[in-house]
């Protein structure tokens, strides 16, 4: 497993502070791109960096996001998967039409909301070549074509709700895919927080434990008797804040099994990491 | 009644073109209000007729002011700083919140310049509502929008997007996103709002 840090800043800032011929200027030319190991020297250093700007409220990147990349034999020996089907699209559902109970949520995170009808979304905004798709309320679509090959491979764990349009009309391609089970406990020693260079104070935390923080900095370990038997299931704690469009979200789980199936249907964007049992 | 001398005609005409000389338009003193070095902006503003300025003498028991010299250069320049000795600055002005408006307008005709390079295709088309805060950061839907150039449109959401990419899961603070927005306005700037 490589876990790499992106990294952008201005091209001005880059140039104070980092080596020359380090990273990448990016088209417009003032924003350098670094994409470097954790374990990298400068990570440290620009760590005492950003500490220095984040004391004056500001920051020095405008995106500080760490990836972890595994090899497929990796992937393949582990028992359970964390996937993800990034990047989103938009419209949201809460754009088109589609309403969300807020009577049970949470004061503090605003996780707990239901969705309160059918999905509305824009039908021709949904991503035509992707199997799987999610929108930025975290809205996750999925093809009839692969809902079949899921039923017909009987995973369980999921369930299939129709989406329609603004006006109402039904789309007979795609469905809403909701997971009722949000059961996998996140256990210690996850790290979450702010950023990966300033994990703390992470103003995202709930103290009711509903989100863990902002970003998820680590690999993701789960309690083992949390899992259950479901193929397909969300994380109970849950990471991100909630804003206009953005909701806190769970990070889903699938077995071995399930995720070599989704590999096999080549479903577009999957992003796979290793779940560490405990 | 007498006639006046021919030395009062002189007198006359002299004083008329002394008048005339500081008032009329000399060709410098038709300056355009665009920077951006681009015919087709500078006509669109068309020309501003600016009068010179007459430079006050000094009052007496004065002395004039002197001009600005340069600092003499170091004789020993100080040695480059490592990144964790430099203290953290803002990149420019307008990190702060501060952008004058003729530096906006000249960073606007500079960016349409290169949207028109970079986007021929969408230049000149119909022009485009822009959030100010963008949905993708999480703006709200019915926040304030300008009007904008297609390109120039593009040309913005192509420096947001090398800013933060697209579509993570990772949503940005409310702090980053008004520094994103802070960084990527201070380079294009947009008419109506910052000038």
């Amino acid at each position: 497993m490589r876990e790499i840090l992106e990294l952008r800043m201005s091209e001005e800032d880059a140039q104070r502070y980092v080596p020359p011929g380090v990273g990448e200027t990016l088209p417009l030319g003032h924003v350098r791109r670094l994409l470097l190991e954790v374990n990298h020297p400068l990570v440290e250093q620009l760590r005492a960096i950003e500490w220095e700007y984040r004391a004056q409220g500001s920051t020095l990147f405008s995106m500080c996001v760490v990836d972890r990349h595994y090899t497929p034999r990796e992937l393949r020996a582990a028992e359970y998967v964390m996937v993800g089907f990034w990047p989103f699209f938009r419209p949201t559902g809460a754009e088109c039409g589609t309403l969300y109970d807020d009577s049970a949520a949470c004061p503090h995170c605003g996780s707990g909301s239901r969705q309160a009808n059918e999905l509305h979304l824009e039908l021709r905004r949904i991503p035509k070549r992707r199997e799987l798709a999610i929108t930025m309320g975290g809205e996750y679509v999925i093809t009839s074509r692969l809902a079949e090959v899921l039923r017909q491979h009987r995973i369980t764990g999921y369930e299939l709700r129709p989406i329609v349009s603004r006006g109402g009309r039904p789309a007979p391609e795609h469905h809403q895919l909701v997971l009722p089970s949000a059961t996998a406990d996140i256990v210690p020693p996850t790290q979450a927080g702010q950023s990966y260079l300033y994990p703390q104070p992470d103003p995202s935390r709930c103290p009711d434990g509903h989100v863990l923080g902002h970003q998820l900095l680590s690999s993701l370990h789960v309690s083992r008797d949390s899992l259950g038997e479901l193929d397909w299931v969300f994380t109970r704690q849950k990471f991100g804040m909630r804003g206009n469009f953005y909701h806190p979200l769970p990070r889903m789980i699938v077995t071995q099994r399930l995720y070599r199936l989704l590999v096999e249907q080549k479903v577009r964007h999957l992003r796979g990491e290793v779940v560490h049992l405990v | 009644m007498e006639r006046p001398s021919w030395q009062w005609w002189l007198f006359g005409w002299v004083i008329l073109l002394a008048c005339v000389g500081a008032r009329a338009p000399s060709a410098a003193s038709f300056a355009y209000e665009s920077t951006g070095g681009n015919g087709q902006e500078a006509v669109a503003l068309g020309p501003r007729l600016r009068f010179p300025r007459l430079a006050k003498p000094p009052a007496p028991g004065k002395p004039p002011p002197a001009p600005k010299a340069e600092p003499p250069p170091a004789a020993n320049p100080p040695p480059a700083q490592t990144p964790a000795q430099q203290k953290p600055a803002a990149s420019n002005p307008t990190a702060r919140g501060l952008l004058d408006p003729k530096l906006a307008r000249s960073r606007f005709d500079e960016g349409m310049a290169s949207a028109k390079k970079l986007f021929p295709h969408l230049y000149g088309r119909a022009k485009q509502k822009h959030h100010v805060h963008p949905k993708y950061l999480d703006g709200p839907e019915d926040g304030p929008t300008v009007d904008l150039d297609p390109a120039y449109h593009q040309l913005i959401t192509n420096a947001f997007r090398g800013e933060h990419a697209y579509g993570r899961a990772e949503p940005l603070s409310r702090d980053a996103q008004q520094d994103i927005m802070r960084r990527v306005y201070s380079r294009h700037p947009l008419p109506g709002i910052h000038f």
